[in-house]
């Protein structure tokens, strides 16, 4: 087995790091600008779709948000649909 | 009396000079029903993340303004009709306090400064380490730009 850096812990498939808590409730953050295009680049995966919740960490109010968010900024053509083939 | 902010895309296929009599255009719809625009704000020429109407490139253009919610549809029919406009948004907007603004600036540095420390801890660790041993403490401003290299590349992908 490959040698993993020495302060962690081996993790197997299933004991996945645990993800504590919502980052923009912890922030106080209330509307999430669609605007924001660096910022809502980060809860998308790389094929350019929504992150799921369980891979975020966001909690469901501000989930609904930030999809909203993400939605108006595709339609508006500062972020992309898909990813450029 | 409701506060909006319109963003709008402009085709490159107008020449930049006349970018300006559209805004007063739509400037000019908003205040004839009664609105009142508290900010105006151009984007410039930017790249679209996928063509629009065979386009690569866009203006954009962004309005906020109160206005009373039975003129919105009437606007929003205007804009539609438009031929330059390509697409438009039109959201309600709650005006943000200073201390709301305070919070999410502090909140974006913070981001960005996670992502950073994320970096650093991923794959080039050793790689720094190796570099920080050999040239000692680096400047404040060099580790900085090299910031800004990193999330640049980033940013790309």
């Amino acid at each position: 087995m490959a040698q993993r850096s020495s302060s962690h812990r081996p993790q197997t498939q299933r004991n996945k790091p645990r993800i504590k808590s919502c980052d923009f409730c912890a922030n106080g953050v209330k509307a999430i600008d669609y605007k924001n295009v660096q910022a809502l680049t980060r809860y998308t995966s790389s094929y350019s779709k929504i992150l799921p919740r369980r891979k975020s960490g966001v909690c469901s109010k501000h989930q609904r948000k930030l999809a909203m968010a993400i939605k108006r900024a595709r339609f508006m053509a500062l972020m992309p649909y898909t990813p450029r083939a | 009396m409701k506060h909006y902010e319109l963003l709008y895309l402009v085709t490159t296929q107008v020449p930049e000079t006349q970018l300006e009599a559209i805004q007063r255009e739509i400037s000019d719809w908003i205040e004839k029903q009664g609105g009142k625009i508290t900010r105006h704000e151009a984007w410039g020429r930017k790249k679209l993340a996928y063509p629009v109407a065979k386009e690569k490139f866009g203006y954009y253009l962004l309005v906020e303004f109160d206005a009373e919610p039975s003129t919105i549809l009437q606007l929003e029919g205007q804009l539609r009709l438009h031929k330059q406009v390509l697409r438009h948004m039109l959201v309600n907007k709650k005006p943000i306090s200073a201390k709301e603004l305070l919070q999410q600036e502090l909140y974006m540095q913070r981001h960005q400064r996670r992502q950073v420390e994320a970096l650093q801890r991923g794959a080039g660790a050793d790689e720094k380490k190796a570099l920080e041993k050999k040239e000692g403490k680096i400047s404040l401003e060099e580790l900085d730009k090299k910031i800004d290299e990193l999330l640049d590349s980033d940013m790309i992908k």
